[in-house]
């Protein structure tokens, strides 16, 4: 995709919240401030309008999400980045279908979710795989559940991704036999062998440690580049780096709903080492990095 | 050479089996010892016979205590086998319903306590077969505790494997018998392991209730005939059983729980 085409484009829209978002100033000099995007220009796979999610318990509810909006165009990758707390992981559980919103619309291909779909797999950031079940057999479970195929291809599929995400020699071993991070390239490998045509991923690398995290990241890129369907991703996380070499439009979340939609002018491939080196990068990443702080003041005070 | 290794093997596990069971071996020679010793020195009395007498009665009586030890194993695996079953099925629903659990638990609480052997005569009345009135009697013994840890179980499985299941859309029997069953099996191994006591007490306390062989019977059959040289080879026989259940349940335990 080059960086032109993914100017955003004002839409009016029912939702006034979406029109006081702003969009980062373009980088590259075409710049459009001020210009709505919290819904692309292209057709929405997933489309989430006036989304409001509260809490509750006997005493108390603690508004989660008011007022959220964004959708995410068919195979984008989208990362939805804020503080801890900020409702991103509660966004993703609403597209999962694991959670219903208070008001307010989630659709999928323009249908309303109204629970888990076949048309979705989800990556966790820890515990998701059974501990009962060796390697392999989380990921044929996994491809069992949305395919009709015989045994064998079956096998065969969870062979390949198994290997792909390089795990080959470790299929039959137990979850509590593998690192942390190869469990996560387990689940990864079982996301994408559902093939699912949306691939939602809360945190996945948010438990390894950091140069793990950086081969998984590599890896997803890779294996997502190779797919001969371009799969729709949401992609949960609070790490800058993370979110700029992995998305296409990073949207900053703030006070319950989407503050800011920062569109990625990467080509891919993306090579980490070549768009870290750039000016356009280091200026994306600061000022999301802002953003982080300026809310609370914590910038100034904490004297960082 | 693949012989070779596989021999190496074999004496490797059973190096580590003679270390593991080193312990249990010592103090058994120590008591053999102990009573050989009272034996030779005393002669044995009435209530306290010498080994060899008992050892004996063993050889002479061989073919009863074979077919009491087979009863013994038909009744108790049965009742055990039913009262997992159910208590399994009730537990399960108990913990996917909060309503159920509200109406069974407090019940279930004030049940448990009474021992089984109680409705014994109720069992034979209405059932009116001694065979499947033992059965009810240490089935309904043994159910209470596996219903108990089933439902704690399935409290403690925790939501983001939960999540995890839903996310694939498991229909819901899928998801009882691949997420649920596993996730309690843990808990239910330690729920035998913990009851193997309990069952064998249930076992003779049923056994007296109108059977004609088992090795609970067999010792109160003698003891009423005061044949206390047969009620020791009859408790011998009883805790050879219990020790090698235990073994064989410790061996499936680890087994079925290699994930673990």
């Amino acid at each position: 995709m080059a960086a032109d085409e993914a100017i955003t484009t004002p839409r009016s829209t029912g939702s006034a919240r979406a029109d006081e978002a702003i969009t980062t100033p373009r980088p590259t000099g075409s710049a459009r401030a001020g210009s709505t995007a919290v819904f692309s220009d292209r057709p929405a796979k997933i489309r989430v309008k006036g989304v409001a999610l509260s809490y509750r318990n006997n005493t108390s509810s603690t508004a989660v999400l008011s007022d959220l909006s964004f959708d995410v165009a068919e195979g984008e990758f989208v990362s939805l980045i804020g503080a801890s707390g900020c409702g991103k992981s509660t966004t993703l559980s609403l597209l999962a279908g694991l959670r219903m919103p208070d008001s307010g619309e989630v659709h999928i291909d323009g249908v309303p979710v109204t629970g888990t779909g076949k048309d979705r797999s989800v990556v966790f950031q820890h515990y998701a795989l059974f501990p009962w079940m060796r390697a392999r057999r989380n990921v044929e479970f996994g491809i069992r559940q949305v395919s009709d195929a015989p045994k064998r291809e079956i096998a065969a599929k969870a062979a390949y991704y198994l290997k792909r995400v390089g795990l080959e020699g470790k299929e039959a071993l137990y979850p509590h036999q593998l690192s942390g991070g190869m469990q996560q390239r387990v689940a990864i490998a079982r996301a994408l062998a559902m093939e699912t045509e949306i691939l939602l991923m809360d945190e996945p690398f948010g438990a390894v440690d950091a140069k793990t995290r950086v081969v998984l990241q590599d890896l997803l890129l890779e294996l997502l580049q190779e797919q001969e369907r371009k799969r729709t991703v949401v992609f949960v996380t609070h790490d800058i780096d993370e979110a700029l070499l992995l998305s296409d439009r990073v949207l900053f979340m703030n006070a319950q709903r989407i503050s800011k939609v920062i569109e990625v002018p990467f080509e891919h491939p993306k090579k980490r080492h070549e768009i870290a080196q750039t000016l356009v990068y280091r200026e994306l990443r600061k000022e999301i990095f802002d953003m982080f702080y300026e809310d609370e003041g914590e910038y100034l005070a904490s004297g960082i | 050479m693949p012989q070779a290794s596989e021999t190496s093997a074999l004496a490797r596990l059973s190096r580590v089996n003679l270390v593991r069971y080193l312990p249990q071996l010592i103090i058994l020679a120590l008591l053999g010892l102990a009573w050989s010793l009272y034996g030779a020195l005393t002669g044995g009395s009435f209530l306290l016979p010498r080994p060899d007498e008992v050892v004996e009665v063993l050889g002479a009586d061989f073919a009863k205590i074979f077919e009491s030890i087979g009863a013994s194993g038909l009744l108790l695996g049965l009742s055990s086998l039913i009262a997992l079953v159910l208590g399994v099925l009730m537990g399960m629903l108990c913990g996917q319903f909060e309503r159920l659990k509200g109406a069974v638990l407090p019940i279930a609480r004030v049940l448990a306590p009474i021992p089984s052997l109680i409705y014994a005569p109720y069992a034979v009345a209405i059932v009116g077969d001694f065979f499947w009135a033992a059965v009810f009697v240490i089935a309904s013994g043994l159910f209470w505790p596996v219903l108990f840890n089933t439902v704690n179980a399935i409290e403690d499985i925790s939501d983001e494997l939960i999540n995890s299941a839903r996310t694939l859309n498991l229909p819901t029997r899928t998801m009882f018998a691949w997420v649920m069953l596993p996730h309690c099996l843990p808990y239910l191994f330690n729920t035998l392991s913990v009851q193997v006591s309990n069952a064998f007490l249930l076992l003779v306390g049923a056994e007296m209730m109108g059977m004609r062989s088992g090795v609970g019977w067999y010792v109160k059959y003698w003891a009423d005939y005061s044949n206390f040289t047969t009620v020791f080879a009859g408790i011998v026989v009883i805790a050879v059983i219990v020790f090698v259940v235990n073994i064989l349940l410790e061996k499936f335990r680890d087994r079925v729980l290699s994930w673990k």
